[in-house]
């Protein structure tokens, strides 16, 4: 009797074993979320084009309605640098004259890089040589509130061949200069 | 006689828990061996082949498998398994199925059943169901794959996860987002002047990403649920997105609202701005490791760019790189054991990822393009990246051993800004 049990308890062991190792799962189902995200525009084509111009034109409208104008060239700097290079001098100091004395008048300071470094530390690139020219400005007495400054980094090039002739025309500052500018 | 029972019980349990923990590979050990392996098309509806192509590619560029010839099987899916057919082939593991059209609802559902055979023991190791929607078969596919990685190796597979990434054509910037293996492109907004990479939150159901409008520089909040957009943060100065926090309550973002940029942890609810850094140097480009519980970052306090650590709240701060001088566009993997960035070495940037303390600095692509902006998968063992060694900006993947690089981003499409989701 006592071999009986022993032996059926041995078998019963195994049986249960066995059982645990197959495993039957539930059927795995894709959760909402993910099929809820499949439900998204498809790719555009290269027709896209013409919409994307449409779209910029309508925006261009919405810009704040002042009187722009950019009489000045752009200024240029060494390759991963923001100083001010004594070529720079003469423009800043005519930019300086003509804020002092229409005073009305609001300058924009936009600083670009070449392509060549990463987008992100262009960006601060940018935003170094826009304000290393607006302090310029400052220290030539134009009031610093109607300075602004943007960096557009490496994401606005005039000309995008692999050379330094085009790199250094992109490692620039640009002006714009709004007359009776008005928000 | 009840400690001869107890003995035996207790032999049987440990026997069956060691069988059914075994791991096929020991992937610490170095030089471990490629398991050679075979996926037999699988049989009934329309859909068998291509699944078995999906789980065929994803397991092979895992790098841990071989995948035979199919040319050589002599058995079928719809066969019984024999490991007679198998053993003179050398291939150490067989994965079959079958797949059945139901209809639910009228909805079209596909169920694939899956089995994976050992073939020294001549054992079936795995036996897993599936059921979803027909328009989703290639996830389900990548959901199988995944399972068949975890039983093999004890790891979490990543071939269901994604990658969002930034697409220019000539005028607009737009957002997409792909499956891991480059399928089922997909744009999610409507297109902007300029947008720089996007960044998944940590449930995978959001994305964050930098754009410029009418000067000024935003940082929009996507729900990939419903494509409704919020703009967290909008200024003339350059406030570019970072990585998620782990809670996902959190952003990290940079900013040049103080003249310089600094990094920031924005709040997504009270849109409140708390400063990690403080300086009058660029510090700029964080990721954090949820793990590690520390952000990588870029400085130029040295006077060139390089890479450099913090703690989670902006305490101890130290310096990663000492090699090179311009290295930026780090990414810490998600166990914060590595950190991935690219590198100006010979006049190119190249990737390089290095140890976070410093150590154990490899190169991973020579070519001749420029290779930036790369980030981990989430299990660290894939890297997506854009390069332009096509002639344009593209999306390349490569292993973390620099093996396997290919392009991922569709042909001809400027691509770049890629990011992983960790789901």
């Amino acid at each position: 009797m006592k071999k009986l049990i022993t032996i059926s308890l041995i078998f019963l062991m195994m049986f249960m074993l066995s059982c645990a190792k197959k495993k039957t799962t539930a059927p795995d189902t894709v959760t909402k979320a993910e099929v809820a995200k499949e439900e998204i525009l498809p790719p555009t084509t290269d027709g896209g084009g013409t919409r994307g111009a449409e779209q910029a034109k309508s925006a261009t409208a919405e810009a704040p309605v002042a009187e722009t104008s950019s009489p000045y060239a752009d200024i240029y700097f060494d390759y991963d640098k923001f100083d001010i290079k004594p070529e720079a001098a003469g423009t800043l100091k005519s930019i300086a004259n003509s804020m002092i004395t229409n005073l009305k008048a609001t300058l924009s300071v936009e600083g670009h890089c070449d392509e060549r470094g990463t987008n992100e530390y262009n960006l601060a690139l940018g935003d170094k040589r826009a304000k290393a020219t607006k302090d310029h400005l400052v220290s030539l007495g134009v009031p610093s509130d109607r300075i602004s400054t943007f960096s557009y980094g490496e994401e606005n090039q005039v000309c995008k061949e692999n050379a330094e002739s085009c790199w250094s025309k992109n490692r620039r500052v640009h002006f714009v200069l709004t007359k009776g500018g008005v928000k | 006689m009840i400690k001869k029972i107890l003995a035996i019980i207790i032999a049987l349990i440990s026997i069956s828990s060691v069988v059914e923990a075994r791991v096929y590979i020991d992937i610490t050990s170095p030089g471990a061996r490629q398991i050679p392996i075979a996926v037999v098309d699988f049989e009934g509806a329309e859909y068998g082949k291509q699944i078995a192509d999906i789980i065929r590619s994803d397991l092979e560029y895992s790098g841990f498998f071989k995948l035979l010839e199919q040319s050589s099987y002599v058995e079928r899916s719809n066969e019984s398994f024999d490991a007679e057919n198998w053993r003179p082939l050398t291939v150490d593991l067989v994965i079959k199925g079958s797949v059945e059209v139901v209809y639910s609802n009228l909805e079209k559902l596909i169920k694939v059943n899956i089995s994976v055979f050992d073939v020294f023991s001549s054992t079936r190791i795995l036996n897993k169901n599936f059921i979803a929607k027909e328009n989703i078969l290639r996830l389900i596919s990548h959901k199988i794959s995944n399972a068949v990685y975890e039983n093999i190796t004890g790891l979490t597979g990543v071939f269901d996860t994604k990658i969002a990434f930034v697409v220019e054509d000539a005028n607009r910037k737009f957002i997409y987002i792909m499956d891991w293996d480059g399928e089922r492109v997909r744009r999610v907004t409507d297109g902007d002047n300029i947008v720089l990479r996007p960044h998944w939150s940590p449930d995978g159901l959001k994305l964050a990403y930098t754009f410029e409008r009418l000067k000024r520089w935003g940082i929009n909040l996507i729900d990939l649920r419903t494509l409704n957009s919020d703009t967290l943060l909008i200024s003339q100065s350059s406030n570019i997105v970072g990585d998620f926090m782990s809670n996902g309550e959190e952003l990290l973002i940079s900013s040049s609202k103080r003249g310089s940029s600094d990094i920031y942890k924005l709040n997504i609810a009270t849109r409140y701005l708390t400063p990690l850094t403080d300086s009058n140097n660029i510090e700029i480009s964080p990721s954090m490791s949820s793990v590690a519980k520390e952000i990588v970052y870029v400085s130029d306090q040295d006077s060139t760019p390089q890479i450099y650590i913090m703690g989670a709240d902006g305490n101890n701060k130290r310096r990663v790189t000492f090699s090179g001088t311009y290295n930026t566009s780090p990414n810490f993997s998600y166990s914060g054991e590595k950190i991935v960035f690219s590198s100006i070495i010979d006049g190119r940037h190249q990737i390089v990822t290095i140890n976070k303390d410093g150590t154990g600095m490899t190169q991973l692509t020579s070519n001749g393009g420029n290779n930036e902006e790369p980030f981990f998968s989430p299990d660290g063992r894939f890297i997506v990246f854009t390069s332009d060694r096509l002639g344009y900006k593209a999306l390349f993947i490569t292993r973390i051993d620099g093996s396997g690089q290919k392009v991922l981003s569709p042909n001809k499409v400027r691509a770049l800004g890629p990011s992983w989701s960790l789901k």
